[in-house]
Parts: structure tokens; C-alpha cells; sequence
């Protein structure tokens, strides 16, 4: 009998413009001991789920129909006395980001404490030694159990979230994007931490989550939603090698891998933005993304079919299954009809483009230096005379070549947007140079003339596509803005730059676009927008500063193919910076890794990463889940934190968290170098002798900028 | 903890100071003779320039602004104009019927406005809620005079429950211990003491009901509940993140609670402070407007320092900064 | 807003092959109304859907519907009234009508000087109105350039401005304003000089704090990597975002001008030879009208509520308006 039953759970919110449909009839099971994974992209109603089980849908949700079935009680139905008593006591939930989801102002322990004492009687001193106990089943030391949430790094916090959900050992977990917004390596110790709790304990556990390959790796089961509905359901490896759904084909299409398991593959995007879940009607929700999709996917509502043992999918056409799976990995059975032609500048502007050619040099980045000085009060700073810095970006050396795109990998505080913004000279470098031909880009003045002749060249695509566009200024007005900075042409030559600029980004018909505003556009248009802009000055260079990080799955693999088709046409060179390296597999030619300010590997994109050699390269690389059932990776074990980037000690920066520490890597920092018959430049005394790295000749020249 | 400390007094020290000085120069800008801010013009000819030069008024600028910083730090503000009396302890005995009046008001206006604005902020879209809201933006919208003119009118002349005005019965001189201890004093002390609170309720009250409203959005909120709690002890956890900011502007709200205080003591008759600032800028009474108002300032600012370093204390990523 | 392109959006933008003269001959073809007017019509498109957000709250209905009424009444009435409002009326037998309570003849009373207190209300209007625009407009202007050049410039700039802020946060308002007036001589001047001097402070805070989120955008920096200069960014980028919140600084300021400036009156600082509602109620309290006369202090201290609260309704509506966020469910 299975512990969780849901079944036909639907449930809508009320808002102003009327229903919203947030969960279609969803059912599922959870047995004892079983990991459920819940996958679908933002607003697919996964969340809402994990509410309902909880009976904690905010005011204006209900559970319209169906039935939540949980030891013998139906928790769609029962009253909030019966509610309090299952709450924690027998489901449990770890939520996305714990600093929102503890109470800053109360010490974690006190929370920890408050939640079994909730639910038992007994003494504050038991409970107390309950919590030191869970709080050391997930590797935190007890003594920081009364540290306030703020107190603690995220992971530490997620890890304290983690003890409190079991601190009453209860018969199910939720994680809820346990990990979302973690660091890849963090992430990859919780989703470790929980699985092996999940194991051990033989407890059942819901992961709900955006990462198929989280799931992949982790789950028994797999639930995939799209738009309130369940899609597909079963086995994890039957629904992701043998799906039978379209958008479990498209959304596998889209996952970036950081192994090539499949056969040599691009990704390729699902076309469209999700429907309005406010009063939909009928028809299978997929249908206007689906190349697919016929007459009757539009007028009649799939139901959910049998495909296989214990496998469901929501789709009109399982026999039509095998054509499917083979269409579905052709590019061209995605892409929208009509997409253009790709047409060069030169066609557009002629003159200046051709003379931009000729010499095309490349951005030569050496030694690089960004420092910042510590906050400090102006009363602190009159104190203590002598300022502490973050060494952000410490030494840092590459070539950027035009038409070829190098990744900037890294955790979080690593320093790679640092670098990329002080490239761009948003920042200012505190040493080393930038140089960009005979034009010294370090020392460039924060305006002026040679700046804005500079910023032609170089421009900057940033992270959040919500943010990078100025919500007063029509797409136009946005990309016309640039024009009219750099005194480009009168206002008919302007307006043809900006629509061809919206051509080359797939904007299309162009003319559809000009007349938006920003909240009028989906997050991939408005990263196309962005884009959009960068290009519209005719540059040699993007930096490109996580373009992709806050777009669903759906959506990113566009962009990035976009941005690989710019570089590849336009001849431009990308400093691609992320932190997912799957991404980077997909369109970088060298990749370089940071790792707190300095660059411990750089070179072609296949050695550094299927063949990772500084020990932080391979832990990073190992950390990455991979979307393949099959795959079984070997985890690196990292202890400790990152340590901190202000006024560093001497010595390598990973030396306190390094398995393979010598003596030596405490006193000297290792030099970018090339080992003998290696393929890329690696900053580590395992590849080569301290004494090589003359005190003054550091000339690091990364391997991967002579491919 | 120990820096947020020293950067708070550091900062206190420094707006003092800062006040001072501005007050020095402004005396010393405006048009006319500056004597006549220093010493009375009622004066015979001769008593003026000997003041004059006993005032030290005929030194350099900065000699005399390094003497007015000794004085103000020492307290030592000068001889009064009408009453012919040095100004400090008629000032302080001012200052103390006005903070025997502000205090009571004061706490109990903030703790009233704390949980009617909090109950509010809870029971969104109540019937409750809309009153608490269109009484605060009505009650906002009336100056302290009105208000108070009003409640004269109505408590004290057409029906005469309370006395009008005034701190003891006219003629009557008791001693300190003799009037807090009488029921007249008390009685007193109603009226001027509502107008206040009718006043300055509203600030404490719509702010706790945003605040809490912002508090009910939060992640944290909807963990506490999925860990089984009742309504009520997440209530506790969410006031007690929503108090944060009505303290801040607790401090702010001080500023304000200054005017109100002055008009009041103007309308009842009540010998603090603020009247004595007014009836000594009718009297053209420099010395004691200059020290009136420096020390309201102080206290304003120390105000200002008792809020954070109580915000300090109830906010532990401050306290640990 | 975006309406006016649409009958071109049907021409195709596909080709390929053809010339970049031809290219541009559509590009112009294709543009929309002149920028001014175009301009103006998005403002005023803006403008509408604010008020309409604005008008669906009830509160906000309230307060548009007297603020109209103080305006028109500010506007017309002394018009319409045309007494003067210090001279003494008289009655049919030449007596001056001293002390009448509300009557069809003067619906609000006169006072002890026989004064029709109605003509004085609508003069007060007016002044309420001038003395409202012109102290928070001042104060909305300085606030806006301290705030915007602390956060924009931010370390050291900021850090003195902000302190400089603080300290004159510390200031209490009356006290300082009576030392002022005290200093520099009573009188509605001065008194709207020392209104603005005091009314940047909350503006410049607020927008400082503002500026640095904004700052912080990728749409800042966007147009910083775009070669746009400071200046540019700051007026050209910054301040039009800023200005709904700014807008509801002058709102708020004028209410709070006024009932300022009422106090300043009404302790007998203002000056005694405009009519505004201050001077009207001080004249009323040295009169001890409330023993005597309940409408002279009744009218003038209502018309000072409702004109305060009317601007505190319609700047809560607005807030909500251009602030989602507080938008109720």
C-alpha cells in the first residue's frame, strides 16, 4: 500500500482575471522507501503541489477536486487541527534558499528546538540534544547550532534546513529546489547528503525540481510536469530513455550535458513560451510548442494512456512513438518556420565593418588585478588606518580571439563576472592589462572619447534579462539608445540598424517587436532584446555574463545556439562567464576555471572537461549531475569552505581544501603553466616543480589560445 | 556589537556638535546686530558695550566659537532677558514638565499603535482592518492644534469633565512630590496627553500594518506553518520581524512628536519646554530660545541612539555585523 | 501606448538580397507619428492608465473628488466672492455682522471682527495650495539632486551627503523653524524658504536609496557597456525611473507643507495679513472661539483635514498604482 496517494488532485487560484488552473488532475504515488522526482519548468504548478500536500496553499488557493490520500487520512479534506498534527511530525520540506525559510531574528537551534517541541512533550534539554544530534547527521558541528540563519553560508544553511526536516524523524521529505541557488559542488553534497539519508534510513522522499539530471541521478520515479498537467510518469530511466511524450523528448533535447553520453549533439530549444494557465480550454496544453501536434491535440484534452508498465504519458499518439523519438532530435523539427537568414553586417553598413576585418587583433588580458576595498563605516575607516581588500580577480591572463568563445567557469565569489566586468571596464582594474590592439583598455578613463571608441568594440550582455532592460524604453528605444550614444547615422539609418539587429537575434517579423515594452516580452525575447543591443554597435567582442542562468531550460538552449551562430558569422569572440559547465560543453572552444580570484585551468573545452586535471578542476567537473540514467559519476570529496578572498594568504588558493596538499603549495603560488606532453595549462605544483616558476617570469600563456 | 556601538555614539556626538554649530552661525548670519541676540537692548547705553565686551563680542570669530563650545558643553547658557535668571535650571525645570507629560503619551501611543496596526496587518481586507486604515488616513491628515482645539472645546468647555488647561490649579504652587501625588495633576494631564496620541498614533500603527502585511510574505512564514505551528506562535514570529522597522521610525517619528509637543503645551497651557521656545521667541529671549532649542535637539538625538541601539538588540544581523 | 505602428508592422522584414538604400527608404517608411507628439500621447496614455489603477480604489475616489474641489474652490471661489477677506461686513442696519454663526448669507459664520469667514477659507485655499507646491516642490528638487548625486557617485560623496542628511534628520522641525523665523523675521516667505529646507530631507533618502538599487540594475550598466556618460545616465536613465517616486514625495510634501505651515501660523508666526488656515485658527484660539464661536474653529481646522487627507488618499492610490507590489489582491 503506498504511503501517498494523491489522485486527480486539481487546484486553482483566484485572481482578479479569474482562475487560475495551477494543478490539472495530477496523481501519483509515493511508496515507503521510494524517491520521487517532480520535474518541470517555472509556473508548471510543481510547488503548488508540494503545498497542497502540506495543506499550506497560500489565501487564495484551493484544492478543487481530487483527493491527497495519507495514512488513511485525505489531507485535501482535513481540518487544520489534524493538519498540525502530520505537518513535520510525518512530511517534512526543505525549501528552496533557507535564508527566507528561517526566521532571521531567531537562532537556528531555537527553530530546530521550536519544531519538536511542537509536536512532543518533553523536556527543552531533550529536544536540545535531538537537534545537536541531527544537526551532526548533516555534517554541521554542533557548536554552531545556535548561530542566527545569517550567521551561516548558504550550503550551511541548506544543511540546517536538512537536520530540521528530520529532527522528528518523519515518514516523508520534500525538497522543494533543495539546491537552487547553491554552487554546483554544494549542490552536489546535499542532493549526495539526501540520498544517502534516503537510502539509509529507507524513508520516502519527493525531490521537486527544474535539473533533470538531479533527478536522473537521484530519483526511482519521476513525475514531469508541463503547465499544471503531468506529461509522463514512471520508472526514471524508462521516462528518460524510452519517453513516450513530446515534451519529455524536447525538454531532453534542450538539458545540457556536460558528458557527450548521446551521440554528438546540439541542443536545440523548445519553440514558444508555456500558455496562461487562467481558464484554459481544452486541448493538450502542449499542443502550440508540439511539432507534433495535429487538428485534435488543439480541440480534445489527452488523457493520461498506459504506454508501458507502470510508464503513464499525456499524449494522443503513443503508437506514434518511434517517430517521434527519432524527428524529435533533428534541429529542424523544432525550429519555428520562417526563421531568417543569417546576413552579415558588412551587407548592411559596408565600409567600416570591412576595415574592422582586416586587423582584427584580439583582447590580450594579462595579470589581470580587480581589488575591492572592504566596506567600511567613514567613523571604522578613520579608526583603523590600514584597508582590508577583496582580491576579486588576482592575475588572470588570456587571448581572446575573434570568432571564438572561451568559458569562465567558477563557484559563486570565484571572481569570473568580476573579470568579465573589468574587461568591459565597468570596473576598474587595480593591475595587470587589458589590451585590445595598440588601445591600453586599463587605462582607458571612465569616459571620454578612446572609452566610447573602446565600448564600440566590446559590449556586455548581462545576467538577468528582467534587469538589463530599462522598463520605460521600448525595444527600440532600447537598441536606438546605443546608436544615438555613439552618434551613429540620422534617424531612418538608425531605425534600419535596429531592425536588422533585431533580425539577426531571431526577433522576427522585426517589426512586431519595435513597439514593446520590456513586461511585454517573454525572458528569452527580452535576453534577445539584450543581445540585440550588444550586437546593434557591430562589436569584435561579447562578454557575456551568465546570459542563460535565470531563462527555463526550454528557452536557454536558443540563446546559446544564437550566441555560437553570432560568433561563428559575425566573427565575433565571446568571454563566455558561467557557473554551469554543461552549458559551456555546448558552445565553448577553451574553457578556464577559477577558483578565488586566480585561473587553476585553462584550456580546449573536450580536455578540461572530460579530462579535468588540477584537483579542484576534477572536483568541480565531478560535481556536475548528468542528465542519463545510465551515468554513473565518481564524486569528489571536498571538505571545508571556500576560504575567504580577503587579503588572501600566500601559497595556492585551494591549498586548505586540497586532497593531494604539499608542503609547498602553503608557501608558493603556483603559476598557469603547460606541463610536458599536456594539453591545457594548469596552476598546480602536481604538474610541475615550484622552482620553475621564476619569481619573475610568469608568463602564463594558456594553451588553449594557440588552437 | 562593540563597533555598531562606537559608530552609533561617534555619530551622535557628531550631529550634536554639528547642531551647535550650525545654531552658532545662524545667529551670527542673520540680519540685524547680533548684539541684540546676545545682550538686552532694554539696557542703558553704557551696561550694553561693558555686556558686550563681558560677552566677549568684539573677539575674533573663532575665539568666540571656541568659547560658545565650552559653554553649551558645560551647560552654561547665559542670563535670560525677562527673567533675569541664568537659563539652565529654568530650562531644565521646563524640561521636565515636558517629558512628565511626553513620556506616558509616548509609550502608550507606540504600544497601542503596535497592536492595533499589527491586528490589522493579520486580518487583511477585515471590516477591521479598513477602519484601522481610513481612521489613520483622516486622523494624519489633522494637525495637532485642531485636534486639540477640538478637544478642548468638546471635553472642557461644553461639557466640563477636565480641566482646560494648565498643570496645577491657578494660584496653586505645590511642591514636585506633592503634585505627582495629587488626583488634579493626573486629571490634567488627560487631555494633553490624548491630543498627543490622536496625534502621533497613526505613524506606529500603519507602518506595523505594512510591515506585518510585508512579514506574511515571506518564505520563513509558510515553514513555520508547514512545521505544524498554530496560528498564534507564528503570529509571535512574525511581529516580532515586524517590529524592526516601527522601532527605526519610532526614532524618526520623535521629530515629529516635538512639533506636536510644542503646540500642545501652547494649547494647554502646560509650562514645558516647547512653550517656554515659543513665549521666549515672542520675548525675542536669544538666550533661552538658543539653549531650548539645542537641547530639544539632543534629545531628539539621543532618541535617535536609544532606537538603534534597540534595533541593534532585537536584530541579530546588526548585533553581529 | 503601442497602437500607433501597428498598420506598419504588415509589411515584411525578411528580405535578404536587397540594398541598404532600400532597407533604410522602408526603415523610415515604417516609423511611426513624430517623436513630440508621440511622446505626449504615451504620457498621456500613462497618465490615463495611472488614474484608472487609482480610480479602482475607493479611498483613492474619495480624495481625487476633493482635491478637485480644493483646486476649483482655490481657483474660482475668490472669484466668485470677491469680499476682501479682512474687511468687517455689515449687516442690513449698518452694524458689522460680528460673530454670526453659519447662515444662508455666510455659510460659514464670521468672526469677531465681523469677517466673512468663507472669503477667508477660499483665500486660504489658495494660499494652502501655493504655499503646498512651492515648499514641497523646492524641497522635492533638492532632495532629488543630494539623493541622486549620493547614490549615484556613492563612497565618499555618499557617505558625506547621507551623514550630512542624518544630521539634519536629527533637526526637530518647529523648534528649528520657530529659531529661524525668530532670526530672519516672521512671514509666509520665509516660512516657505524654511518648509523646503526642511522637506529635502526624506526626498534625498529615499531616492539615494533608490538610485542604489537602480544603479545596481543590468539596464544601468547595460548603458554604461552601451558608452553612455555619467550625465546621461543619471537624467537620461535614472531620473525617469525616478520620478513616480519623486511625484510622490511633492504629494506627500504638500500635505505635509501645509499642515507645517498651519502650525507655523497658527502659534502666531505667520503673517497676519494673508488669510490662511493657520492664521485664521491662531486668530480663533487668541479669540477663545471655542468657547464662543465653535464654526471658526470648526471650518478652517476641517477644510485643513480634509485638504491634507484628501492628498494623502490620492498619493496612496498613486503609490499603489505605480508600485505594484502594494497592489492588494
Amino acid at each position: 500500500m503506498p504511503l501517498l496517494d494523491v489522485r486527480d488532485l486539481s487546484i486553482r487560484y483566484a485572481t482578479r482575471a479569474g482562475d487560475r488552473h495551477a494543478a490539472t488532475d495530477v496523481s501519483f504515488t509515493l511508496d515507503p522507501g521510494h524517491y520521487l522526482g517532480v520535474v518541470g519548468e517555472s509556473g508548471c504548478g510543481k510547488s503548488t503541489i508540494v503545498k497542497a500536500l502540506l495543506g499550506i496553499l497560500p489565501s487564495n488557493g484551493r484544492v478543487h477536486s481530487g483527493q491527497v490520500l495519507f495514512d488513511g487520512t485525505d489531507l485535501a479534506r482535513a481540518d487544520e487541527s489534524r493538519l498540525r498534527q502530520i505537518r513535520w511530525r510525518r512530511i517534512s520540506l526543505v525549501t528552496q534558499s533557507a535564508m527566507n525559510a528561517l526566521d532571521p531574528v531567531v537562532s537556528i537551534g531555537e527553530q530546530i528546538v521550536e519544531a519538536i517541541r511542537t509536536h512532543e512533550r518533553g523536556a527543552v534539554g531533550a529536544a536540545r540534544a535531538r537537534a545537536e544530534e541531527t544537526f551532526e547527521m548533516v555534517g554541521l558541528d554542533r557548536s554552531r547550532l545556535f548561530d542566527f540563519p545569517h550567521q551561516l553560508s548558504g550550503g550551511m544553511r541548506q544543511r540546517a534546513m536538512i537536520a530540521m526536516a528530520l529532527a522528528l524523524d518523519p515518514d516523508i521529505v520534500i525538497g522543494d529546489e533543495p539546491t537552487t541557488g547553491l554552487d554546483v559542488i554544494m549542490q552536489d553534497q546535499i542532493l549526495h547528503r539526501l540520498k544517502r539519508l534516503q537510502a539509509e534510513q529507507h524513508r520516502a522522499m519527493m525531490l521537486v525540481t527544474h535539473n533533470i539530471a538531479a533527478v536522473t541521478e537521484n530519483c526511482d520515479r519521476v513525475l514531469v510536469m508541463y503547465a499544471g498537467d503531468v506529461m509522463e510518469y514512471g520508472a526514471t530511466a524508462d521516462v528518460f530513455l524510452d519517453s513516450f511524450n513530446p515534451y519529455t523528448l524536447g525538454l531532453r533535447n534542450a538539458f545540457p550535458s556536460i558528458r557527450k553520453t548521446e551521440v554528438e549533439r546540439s541542443l536545440i530549444s523548445i519553440p514558444g513560451a508555456p500558455p496562461g494557465l487562467i481558464e484554459p480550454g481544452p486541448g493538450c496544453r502542449f499542443a502550440a510548442r508540439c511539432p507534433f501536434a495535429e487538428e485534435r491535440c488543439h480541440a480534445e484534452t489527452p488523457a493520461l494512456v498506459q504506454v508501458a508498465d507502470a510508464h503513464v504519458s499525456r499524449c494522443h499518439f503513443p503508437e506514434r512513438v518511434a517517430e517521434f523519438r527519432e524527428r524529435s532530435t533533428l534541429r529542424a523539427t523544432w525550429e519555428p518556420e520562417g526563421t531568417r537568414q543569417r546576413q552579415s553586417w558588412s551587407t548592411l553598413a559596408g565600409n567600416d565593418a570591412a576595415v574592422a576585418e582586416e586587423h582584427a587583433p584580439s583582447l590580450v588580458v594579462e595579470r589581470l588585478q580587480t581589488y575591492f576595498p572592504v566596506r567600511q563605516s567613514l567613523v571604522g575607516s578613520v579608526i583603523t588606518r590600514r584597508r582590508s581588500h577583496v582580491h576579486a580577480v588576482d592575475g588572470v591572463s588570456f587571448e581572446l580571439k575573434r570568432g571564438r568563445v572561451i568559458g569562465l567557469a567558477g563557484e559563486s565569489g570565484c571572481g569570473k563576472t568580476t573579470t568579465g566586468m573589468t574587461i568591459a571596464r565597468l570596473y576598474e582594474p587595480t593591475g595587470g592589462t587589458i589590451r585590445l590592439g595598440d588601445l591600453d583598455v586599463g587605462r582607458l578613463r571612465s569616459s571620454g572619447g578612446r572609452t566610447r571608441a573602446f565600448r564600440r568594440r566590446v559590449q556586455v550582455i548581462f545576467q538577468d534579462p528582467y534587469g538589463s532592460l530599462n522598463p520605460r524604453f521600448t525595444v527600440e528605444q532600447t537598441v536606438e539608445e546605443v546608436l544615438k550614444v555613439h552618434g551613429i547615422g540620422n534617424a531612418d539609418e538608425r531605425r534600419a540598424r535596429v531592425l536588422h539587429a533585431l533580425e539577426l537575434v531571431d526577433l522576427l517579423p522585426a517589426l512586431d517587436y519595435v513597439e514593446r515594452y520590456p513586461h511585454q516580452l517573454s525572458g528569452g525575447q527580452r535576453q534577445r532584446v539584450a543581445i540585440a543591443r550588444a550586437i546593434a554597435l557591430e562589436p569584435d567582442f561579447l562578454i557575456a555574463d551568465e546570459p542563460v542562468s535565470m531563462l527555463d531550460v526550454s528557452v536557454q538552449a536558443g540563446i546559446l545556439n544564437l550566441l555560437r551562430t553570432l560568433v561563428d558569422e559575425l566573427n565575433i569572440g565571446l568571454l563566455y562567464v558561467t557557473h554551469d559547465l554543461s552549458t559551456m560543453r555546448h558552445i565553448c572552444d577553451e574553457v578556464a576555471i577559477m577558483y578565488v580570484g586566480k585561473v587553476v585551468e585553462h584550456g580546449p573545452t573536450e580536455e578540461v572537461l572530460t579530462r579535468p586535471q588540477h584537483p579542484y578542476a576534477k572536483a568541480l567537473v565531478a560535481a556536475v549531475p548528468v542528465p542519463d540514467p545510465r551515468y554513473r559519476r565518481d564524486r569528489v570529496a571536498l571538505q571545508g569552505e571556500v576560504p575567504s578572498a580577503v587579503d588572501p594568504p600566500p601559497g595556492c588558493r585551494f591549498a586548505s581544501r586540497c586532497p593531494q596538499v604539499m608542503d609547498v603549495c602553503r608557501r608558493e603560488t603556483p603559476a598557469l603553466r603547460v606541463p610536458p606532453g599536456g594539453a591545457q595549462a594548469v596552476a598546480c605544483y602536481l604538474f610541475h616543480d615550484a622552482s620553475e616558476d621564476g619569481a619573475r617570469d610568469r608568463r602564463a600563456v594558456p594553451a588553449g589560445s594557440h588552437a | 556589537m562593540r563597533r555598531y556601538l562606537v559608530s552609533r555614539f561617534a555619530f551622535m556626538v557628531v550631529t550634536v556638535y554639528a547642531i551647535a554649530t550650525i545654531l552658532f552661525f545662524l545667529l551670527r548670519v542673520a540680519p540685524g546686530d547680533p548684539t541684540s541676540r546676545f545682550v538686552n537692548e532694554a539696557l542703558p547705553r553704557e551696561d550694553i558695550l561693558a555686556l558686550r565686551a563681558a560677552w566677549g563680542l568684539e573677539d575674533a570669530l573663532h575665539v568666540q566659537y571656541l568659547r560658545y563650545l565650552r559653554n553649551l558643553t558645560l551647560l552654561e547658557f547665559g542670563t535670560s532677558f525677562t527673567l533675569r535668571e541664568p537659563v539652565a535650571p529654568v530650562l531644565f525645570d521646563r524640561i521636565f514638565n515636558s517629558v512628565l507629560l511626553l513620556t506616558p503619551a509616548l509609550v502608550l501611543m507606540t504600544v497601542l499603535g503596535v497592536i492595533l496596526g499589527a491586528a490589522a496587518g493579520w486580518r487583511r481586507g477585515s471590516r477591521y482592518e479598513q477602519t484601522i486604515v481610513f481612521v489613520s488616513l483622516l486622523g494624519r491628515g489633522m494637525p495637532t492644534f485642531f485636534i486639540g482645539m477640538l478637544v478642548l472645546m468638546l471635553f472642557a468647555y461644553q461639557r466640563q469633565w477636565l480641566p482646560a488647561g494648565g498643570m496645577t490649579a491657578p494660584g496653586e504652587l505645590p511642591g514636585r512630590v506633592e503634585m505627582l501625588m495629587s488626583l488634579d495633576f493626573w486629571k490634567r494631564m488627560i487631555l494633553p496627553g490624548v491630543t498627543i496620541i490622536a496625534t502621533g498614533i497613526y505613524g506606529p500603527m500603519l507602518l506595523m500594518r505594512t510591515s506585518i502585511i510585508e512579514v506574511l510574505g515571506e518564505d520563513f512564514l509558510e515553514v513555520l506553518k508547514a512545521k505544524g505551528l498554530p496560528g498564534w506562535r507564528i503570529a509571535v514570529h512574525a511581529a516580532r520581524n515586524a517590529m524592526l522597522p516601527v522601532i527605526t521610525s519610532t526614532a524618526v517619528t520623535f521629530a515629529f512628536i516635538i512639533d506636536g509637543q510644542v503646540i500642545v503645551e501652547q494649547i494647554f497651557s502646560w509650562p514645558g519646554a516647547g512653550r517656554l521656545i515659543v513665549q521666549s521667541m515672542l520675548d525675542r529671549d536669544y538666550p533661552v530660545l538658543q539653549a531650548a532649542f539645542f537641547l530639544v535637539a539632543v534629545s531628539v538625538v539621543v532618541a535617535n541612539l536609544i532606537a538603534d541601539l534597540l534595533y541593534g538588540y532585537l536584530d541579530p544581523r546588526v548585533r553581529y555585523d | 501606448m503601442a497602437g500607433e505602428g501597428a498598420g506598419a508592422s504588415l509589411a515584411p522584414s525578411t528580405g535578404t538580397g536587397d540594398s541598404v538604400a532600400e532597407r533604410v527608404a522602408r526603415a523610415a517608411a515604417a516609423r511611426p507619428a513624430p517623436g513630440p507628439r508621440r511622446w505626449l500621447m504615451e504620457r498621456a496614455a500613462w497618465a490615463a492608465g495611472t488614474l484608472r489603477i487609482a480610480w479602482s480604489d475607493h479611498l483613492a475616489k474619495v480624495g481625487i473628488v476633493m482635491l478637485v474641489l480644493f483646486l476649483l474652490a482655490a481657483g474660482i471661489g475668490p472669484e466668485i466672492r470677491t469680499t476682501p477677506p479682512f474687511e468687517s461686513v455689515t449687516l442690513e442696519d449698518g452694524r458689522i455682522a460680528k460673530n454670526l454663526p453659519p447662515s444662508r448669507a455666510y455659510p460659514a459664520g464670521t468672526n469677531r471682527l465681523g469677517q466673512d469667514l468663507l472669503v477667508q477659507l477660499l483665500h486660504g485655499a489658495r494660499m494652502a495650495i501655493f504655499v503646498g507646491l512651492l515648499a514641497a516642490g523646492g524641497g522635492a528638487i533638492i532632495g532629488t539632486l543630494v539623493g541622486l548625486t549620493a547614490g549615484y557617485y556613492g563612497r565618499l560623496v555618499d557617505q558625506t551627503l547621507m551623514r550630512v542628511t542624518d544630521v539634519a534628520l536629527a533637526i526637530p522641525f518647529l523648534p528649528f523653524a520657530l529659531v529661524f523665523l525668530a532670526l530672519f523675521g516672521p512671514g509666509l516667505r520665509n516660512i516657505v524658504i524654511i518648509l523646503a529646507l526642511l522637506f529635502w530631507r526624506s526626498p534625498a533618502r529615499v531616492v539615494r536609496s533608490q538610485v542604489l538599487t537602480l544603479k545596481e540594475r543590468p539596464y544601468i550598466q547595460a548603458a554604461r557597456a552601451g558608452g553612455a556618460g555619467n550625465v546621461r545616465i543619471m537624467f537620461v536613465h535614472l531620473l525617469p525611473n525616478l520620478l513616480p517616486l519623486i511625484f510622490l514625495y511633492v504629494a506627500l510634501g504638500i500635505g505635509g507643507a501645509v499642515s507645517a505651515e498651519a502650525s507655523v501660523s497658527f502659534l502666531g508666526f505667520g503673517d497676519p495679513l494673508t488669510a490662511t488656515w493657520g492664521q485664521i485658527l491662531n486668530s480663533a484660539f487668541t479669540a477663545g472661539a471655542m468657547r464662543t464661536a465653535w464654526w471658526w474653529v470648526v471650518f478652517p481646522g476641517l477644510a485643513l483635514t480634509l485638504f491634507v487627507t484628501s492628498i494623502y488618499l490620492v498619493s496612496r492610490g498613486y503609490e499603489e498604482a505605480v508600485n505594484p507590489r502594494l497592489r492588494r489582491m
